[in-house]
């Protein structure tokens, strides 16, 4: 009691504490409110939802959850979204990690040019790319396909992974390279045996943050992607939306369906989304 | 390997995309050998639509067991998106919904080599009126299924509240018409419904048909080319009387924030008292009320336009068609594609439109449905109009088009006025290639 | 015979090197390099496709000269710089705050931490759809709440109002990415040595000031590293306006992004020229400020081995 009452006042007094845990509180609400707003709604049905948005249904329509599901393409769109974001960032992992490890270990004269002119991409919007990448796409037949749409977002998502990757290889010690040279092994076998395993955790982090960048992705996918079924999960949900209109409580229903997995992985693996985004952005 | 990071390590990624592999492979195995025929379409929400083009679709399946069809509805801006892209990169659905070239509402498909000549199929089901909006050329491209024109929608119990009668002649001048928004609004209810987040051309059905009145015929059609100032005095008096109704209320203010779907649905609440809108209404009011429709003991009423006093364009009005299909140049069954499309303009497929949509068509129908109550009521708010060809945008160019829309959307949302949109407007037509 | 043997390394060294950077830069050139040179050069251009061909026709520089008069471009342009330059300033702040009331390590905290942190994993696709909901001016949550506290003048349409649209989109971004932000600033908090802090406490510093003089140098290079990637990231909004406003009302919400893909893909043209030289022109307008940013913060270092 006495500790609880010390740190209390550490921090400034009863008034500031209470000041404080409203904010909080408040701030709390400020996030969560809307989808929790969102929940509710999908439990009731239309009629309800223009009478009264904003009540706690008494009698929660779980059937508006079968009915979406049943009736929608969720669950090809979920399919299709794992095969392009599944496939971006495997390539991405490996032709990064390789980059990076060149840049970090193999300098060259003119090499930091060249990673600075890679990490420059960084900064280029996508509209300013989508026009010729349209084209692009036409003329090797990789338009309206998972494939083309994964290997652009390698290409968009390389200079991120390269520099995290260039940091992390850069702090390993070059002894053990030096060791394994000594016992004749060549770069290549170097690289996969010892490097990569090593680069686990920051390999950890590239999965993270791009499985939630791709994953949302939706200025490319909704230009390169015409085929209903070959839609992502943005483009499944913006047609979703168009198909049910006026139909509020399905509607909040498909939205809520469209974040679930997401969340559901972020509630069990909590701890490795938050470090992973995190680890991307901040040094030493 | 280490496990520290649990599913997320590399052996979990290389699982995962294994799988997802094997998912795709396995949905990409190749179906059944039926010929498949795909047809991409608007008209995602409006259930009696819908269910006509299905009826369609069925009568071809019965008559071609070897056929497959896939129908993907849209909504209409998604459509237009698809459809650019995919037929500019090559592909593309066998049939498609689409608006007349010469409205501009759609990209230029024809003029772009894209549509196959369907005139053998459906020549002999168009009405004479509907022929220069569904051909180019010698090339017959669509079937010109829905037609429309602007009409005020409006509802009887809120205008006997406020005390609104409407002369016999139906024939109301601007005057009267002033008049009317100012009872209903002091009715408790706000006069017009309009929305205008998800289609920019909602918020100048009002302006372009009083435009229409006050300026007559050739100004009107002359506006598109840029021959017709906005300065013009007419013009500017009748900018400026929609200027005097928006400021008497007669908008929301939310009118950029509504959808199309939703000023349907404000209006058949009840607390709206006039719809103004083009005569498709009929695919959203005409469904069940759980999809957004009107309530069948709604107190539907129709009425024209403000008519000017002494003008000489006050039996005029525009008329144009609106959603059709055409194949596309590409299609492996063009002919095929061309049977379905025939059979939705079938006589009889024609008057079912009517009746299940109570829509305007622009194929020659059986005259099954002139005792029908709506459409009686169409007809004597319409009495005696003579249509042109419309709606005012029509031949406008992209950028003249796009200030046009925004600007008369700022209009009655009242975040211009009538002065500030001339100015706009003279600015935009400045930069029309006349 | 040494220098022979250095060099035949040094071969070796750039044929590996070349080995392992080679897919990375074909990456590079094929889907980056190529496609910025492209847009370039139809810029000068009329690009028409008839029938699925592609035809060129050579107009100098008549697009670009369109670019400059285009209005709605330029408004485009503002509205993105205006969202790209505000939002740090509200973003960072506030995950900053947060951020400190989460070093406490209670579990409280850290339940708020997972909370605070999810809207960064929802699709913008359909955040624009839950916002618009709230921001409906008929039944939207926010007029309601304005109506219940009293304030029913504040009641608006606020993404049917040209001056309140773009404000009210800002505020969804900032809802959105004030957690990415916060965890951010907790890890870099998190990492000031303990000591320092209570030394600076015991000194009779108030929080304030051990906020001011202390914390906020120790992390002026995270700080500054979450700026450029907040003004990147807000460069590139385009679910949110697609899904919501469109780019209305009178552009008040157009970007660069929405127009060029109104313009290429929506309008009903199928010339690409125009929508080239747009993007070329702003890809110069981005360089431009990249290098004036890049030149204000030389001093960071932003490689720390």
């Amino acid at each position: 009691m006495n500790s609880w009452l010390r740190k209390y006042q550490q921090n400034g007094g009863l008034v500031a504490r209470l000041a404080e845990t409203l904010l909080m509180l408040g701030y709390t609400l400020f996030t969560f409110s809307p989808l929790a707003w969102v929940f509710t709604m999908s439990l009731k049905d239309t009629a309800t939802i223009r009478n009264s948005p904003y009540s706690i249904p008494l009698d929660p329509r779980w059937a508006n959850y079968t009915d979406v599901w049943f009736t929608s393409n969720y669950s090809q769109y979920f399919i299709n979204s794992g095969y392009a974001v599944g496939l971006a960032i495997a390539i991405l992992i490996v032709v990064g990690a390789m980059a990076a490890y060149a840049f970090a270990r193999m300098p060259f004269r003119g090499s930091e040019f060249i990673f600075m002119a890679i990490f420059a991409s960084i900064m280029l919007p996508a509209q300013v790319l989508l026009i010729p990448l349209f084209q692009l796409l036409v003329k090797y037949s990789l338009i309206n396909t998972l494939t083309g749409l994964a290997l652009v977002y390698v290409a968009v998502q390389l200079p991120m992974a390269i520099y995290i990757l260039r940091s992390f290889f850069a702090q390993i010690p070059r002894e053990l390279a030096e060791a394994a040279r000594m016992d004749g092994c060549g770069e290549w076998k170097i690289f996969w045996k010892i490097m990569m395993p090593i680069a686990t955790p920051a390999i950890s982090t590239i999965l993270i943050v791009n499985f939630v960048a791709l994953w949302n992705e939706f200025i490319f996918a909704v230009i390169f992607i015409q085929d209903e079924s070959k839609r992502t999960l943005p483009l499944g949900v913006m047609k979703f939306v168009g198909d049910v209109y006026e139909d509020l409580g399905h509607m909040a229903a498909g939205l809520v369906i469209s974040i679930i997995p997401v969340l559901l992985l972020y509630v069990f693996f909590s701890e490795k989304f938050i470090k992973g985004m995190s680890a991307g952005a901040v040094k030493g | 390997m280490d496990n520290e990071n649990g599913f997320f390590g590399r052996l979990g990624t290389r699982l995962t995309l294994a799988a997802m592999v094997l998912f795709t492979a396995c949905a990409a195995a190749p179906a059944a050998a039926a010929e498949k025929i795909t047809m991409w379409s608007h008209w995602a929400d409006e259930q009696n639509k819908k269910d006509f083009v299905m009826e369609a679709v069925k009568r071809f399946k019965d008559k071609n067991p070897g056929f497959d069809v896939e129908v993907v509805w849209y909504q209409k801006p998604q459509l237009i998106t698809a459809l650019t892209t995919s037929f500019q990169a090559g592909s593309g659905p066998d049939i498609f919904y689409l608006e007349p070239a010469i409205t501009g509402a759609f990209p230029p498909f024809v003029d772009n080599g894209f549509m196959y000549d369907i005139g053998k199929q459906v020549d002999a089901l168009i009405e004479p009126w509907a022929y220069p909006f569904a051909k180019k050329g010698n090339m017959t491209y669509l079937l010109p299924l829905e037609a429309y024109m602007p009409v005020l929608y409006y509802n009887k119990d809120i205008f006997k509240r406020a005390g609104v009668t409407l002369p016999a002649d139906g024939k109301v001048d601007t005057d009267a018409f002033k008049d009317i928004v100012a009872k209903t609004k002091a009715a408790g209810v706000t006069p017009f419904s309009a929305g205008t987040m998800d289609r920019d051309w909602a918020g100048s059905l009002v302006t372009e048909s009083v435009l229409l009145r006050f300026i007559g015929q050739d100004k009107w059609q002359n506006i598109p080319t840029g021959k017709t100032a906005w300065t013009d005095p007419d013009v500017v008096a009748g900018l400026k009387y929609i200027e005097d109704l928006v400021k008497a209320g007669a908008y929301s203010q939310g009118v950029s924030s509504i959808k199309l779907g939703e000023s349907h649905g404000l209006f058949f609440g009840g607390k709206y008292a006039m719809f103004p809108m083009r005569t498709f209404f009929g695919g959203r009011a005409f469904v069940p009320v759980e999809k957004g429709g009107m309530a069948p003991d709604f107190p539907l009423g129709i009425m024209d336009f403000p008519v000017v006093k002494g003008g000489k364009a006050n039996d005029l009005t525009y008329m144009q068609v609106g959603g059709s299909y055409g194949v596309s140049a590409k299609s492996k069954n063009p002919a095929k594609a061309a049977e379905l499309i025939a059979l939705m303009g079938t006589p009889d497929m024609a008057a079912m439109w009517m009746d299940k949509v109570k829509g305007q068509t622009g194929v020659k129908a059986d005259a099954t449905a002139a005792n029908d109550p709506y459409f009686k009521m169409l007809g004597d708010a319409t009495k005696g109009l003579k249509p042109l060809p419309g709606p005012m945008e029509l031949g406008m160019d992209s950028s003249y088009r796009d200030v046009f829309y925004k600007t008369s959307t700022a209009l009655v949302a009242g975040h211009m006025n009538a002065d500030a949109m001339v100015k706009q407007m003279e600015e935009a037509r400045a930069k029309v290639k006349k | 015979m040494k220098s022979v043997w250095k060099n035949r390394k040094r071969l070796r060294a750039i044929n590996t090197a070349a080995l392992f950077l080679t897919p990375a830069l074909l990456f590079y050139a094929l889907f980056i390099v190529f496609p910025l040179l492209q847009s370039l050069v139809f810029g000068f251009f009329k690009v028409d496709i008839l029938g699925g061909e592609a035809t060129y026709h050579f107009v100098g520089l008549d697009n670009y000269r369109a670019v400059i008069d285009d209005t709605v471009f330029w408004q485009a342009a503002k509205n993105t710089l205006v969202w790209a330059i505000t939002s740090p300033f509200l973003e960072i702040p506030v995950g900053l705050l947060l951020a400190l009331y989460l070093q406490r390590g209670t579990r409280l905290t850290k339940f708020m931490r997972v909370l605070w942190f999810m809207p960064v994993l929802l699709p913008q696709i359909v955040v624009g759809i839950i916002w618009a909901w709230i921001y409906n001016s008929e039944w939207g949550a926010l007029n309601q709440i304005l109506k219940t506290i009293g304030l029913e003048s504040w009641m608006r349409a606020w993404l049917g109002h040209p001056d309140t649209a773009l404000p009210a989109l800002i505020v969804v971004t900032t809802w959105t990415w004030i957690g990415f932000n916060m965890i951010i600033l907790l890890a870099a908090v998190s990492s000031i040595p303990k000591d320092l802090l209570e030394a600076a406490r015991l000194d009779g510093a108030t929080r304030v000031q051990v906020l001011r003089r202390v914390i906020i140098p120790l992390i002026r290079p995270v700080i500054a590293n979450l700026m450029i990637l907040c003004f990147i990231g807000k460069m590139k909004v385009f679910d949110l306006i697609w899904a919501t406003t469109q780019g209305g009302p009178m552009w008040s919400t157009e970007t660069v992004a929405t127009y060029t893909v109104k313009r290429a893909f929506y309008w009903n043209t199928f010339e690409k020229g125009y929508p080239s030289a747009m993007a070329t022109t702003w890809f110069v307008i981005i360089m431009a400020i990249s290098l004036l940013i890049t030149r204000a913060m030389q001093k960071k270092d932003t490689l720390e081995y």
